[in-house]
């Protein structure tokens, strides 16, 4: 892959996948620190490039690079800064009182950081609106496992916060 | 709230905030860091080995410097094998743990990841035996070669063992903190991933010590190391006392270990100084002051050894002698002490050096 192409392709995947790379962020990184995070997935997706064997398509295959990314960047972080556990407090950092601005969003941000890595993972992959075989392959695992997963995520959700609509 | 409504307005948000001059930046930003990629690369590699590499020379030229004692030599060569020795394991190990590739599916960038942090807590785990013993074992077999069984060895000894104990226990302590919760956190992620009975995946476990109480430890230890640096400089700077330098002799020249000293053209085996018999000295400057080399401290610092066993000597002592060659003993009173004589004594024996002889003139 030339220069110019690699260029060419990474300007077409961040016109494409910057929002998924901010919603990553979003769901690995304290506010304060999403900008890093974002930036190392871009780092990491140019720098991945070169690599790129067309296996998969090329938003599947910078998907995985973005998520494996943050997933890694997080686990540094930890050791760098503190031990974040999805704890009351640390879903309060890690919402922050700049990020979500939409009361659904706010819900959303909380669950999340309150989910397992590997859930978080597979519950992102369906915000984002990426395929069940799409989202499997990104995993590893079959779409019926990942269908599963998703299920259980759903009805958590839906244990959670069903009641307080209800409520309302 | 429906759970099929969350897609929409998180990419909705998403959406929002991925603004056009978030692209140009990451964009900029990622040309920089491309360019500063390489150079960290080559930096850590540098670093990691650059101490090693530092320290081959200077251990080499002490291993082949004739004028060094045997076993100091050997030891000096032991630790130019080992510098060697860790820049290739480092090297290796590095080269054996390749971080995963980054675009692998999450499942086997976990399994990868697995692999490479269970060798990077095992090469720490072991960094007694490839990295720490290695070392210090050479620093002691010098230690033991320049001074013998005495005072100076055992203290060197005890430096060196506390340094190990310290060294091992900052590297288990990187592996509690660091490693081993980072292992347990990718193997949390991968079950999760497998997971296919029972609820949604459970969080990762939490570490046994937290880096947080890593680094308190560690601090810990460095103020320790820090107390007792300090603590020794003080120790030997306010021991460091000035003795004068005087000696009562015109010479000396040895019969084996058993000094034989000249006064006014006549040369005498030396029995006693002051009442402290040449046996007692003999084995008080071994001890203190250590090695191969007492003898020159015997000859040389006189004052200073008789001063530290406690019997400090004015300007003139009393000397129990042997004349060479007879059997009676004779107490030589009031004979005096000199700079000018001790300083012959020393430049005789930098003049022998210097012309390539043994220092101490033997009767052999």
């Amino acid at each position: 892959m030339t220069a110019a192409e690699r260029q060419r392709r990474f300007h077409e995947l961040l016109d494409r996948s910057q929002p998924r790379w901010v919603g990553i962020a979003r769901a690995y990184a304290q506010d304060a620190e999403r900008d890093d995070l974002l930036q190392e997935i871009a780092l990491q997706v140019w720098r991945s490039l070169e690599g790129f064997r067309g296996d998969a398509s090329l938003d599947t295959w910078a998907y995985r690079v973005a998520l494996n990314t943050a997933l890694g960047w997080r686990r540094k972080a930890q050791t760098r800064v503190k031990r974040i556990t999805p704890s009351d407090a640390d879903v309060a950092e890690l919402t922050g009182d700049r990020g979500s601005e939409t009361e659904v969003a706010r819900v959303l941000d909380r669950f999340l950081a309150s989910l397992a890595e590997a859930d978080r993972a597979v519950l992102l992959l369906h915000l984002d609106g990426v395929a069940p075989p799409e989202a499997a392959e990104i995993v590893g695992s079959t779409p019926g496992a990942y269908r599963t997963r998703l299920s259980r995520i759903r009805r958590r959700f839906e244990e959670n916060h069903q009641p307080q609509e209800a409520d309302r | 709230m429906n759970f099929d409504q969350l897609g929409q307005a998180w990419r909705d948000e998403n959406e929002a905030a991925a603004t056009a001059p978030q692209r140009d930046e990451l964009i900029a930003q990622t040309c920089r860091k491309v360019e500063r990629f390489w150079s960290t690369i080559v930096g850590r590699d540098l670093r990691e080995s650059v101490v090693a590499i530092a320290l081959m020379p200077i251990f080499g030229w002490m291993a082949w410097d004739p004028t060094n004692e045997p076993l100091e030599r050997v030891g000096a060569g032991v630790i130019v094998a080992a510098c060697g020795f860790i820049v290739y394991w480092m090297h290796r190990a590095r080269r054996s743990t390749p971080p995963p590739p980054i675009d692998a599916p999450l499942r086997d960038y976990c399994d990868t990841e697995l692999v490479r942090v269970e060798k990077q807590i095992k090469l720490l785990e072991s960094v007694l035996v490839w990295y720490i013993a290695p070392i210090t074992g050479g620093l002691t077999l010098m230690s033991f070669g320049r001074y013998g069984w005495s005072l100076p060895f055992l203290c060197e000894l005890a430096l060196y063992a506390f340094l190990t104990w310290g060294l091992h226990v900052l590297n288990q302590l990187a592996v509690r903190s660091g490693l081993v919760p980072l292992r347990d956190q990718v193997q949390a992620l991968r079950d999760g991933l497998d997971r296919t009975d029972g609820d949604l995946a459970p969080p990762a476990p939490p570490s046994t010590i937290t880096p947080e109480a890593a680094r308190r430890i560690g601090w810990r230890l460095f103020w320790v190391f820090l107390s007792i640096g300090v603590g020794g400089i003080v120790y030997f700077a306010s021991t460091d006392i000035d003795y004068p330098k005087r000696s009562p002799f015109d010479a000396v020249r040895w019969r084996g270990e058993d000094p034989e000293v000249r006064l006014d053209h006549e040369w005498y085996e030396l029995d006693a100084i002051n009442g402290q018999s040449v046996e007692e000295l003999r084995r008080f400057t071994r001890w203190t002051f250590g090695g191969p080399r007492w003898k020159k401290r015997f000859e040389e610092d006189l004052f200073e050894i008789l001063a530290r066993k406690g019997h400090r000597p004015g300007y003139r002592v009393e000397l129990t002698v042997t004349p060479v060659g007879a059997t009676e003993q004779q107490v030589l009173e009031d004979i005096p002490m000199s700079e000018e004589k001790r300083w012959v004594i020393y430049r005789a024996g930098a003049t022998r050096e210097e012309a390539g002889l043994p220092r101490f003139e033997t009767t052999d």
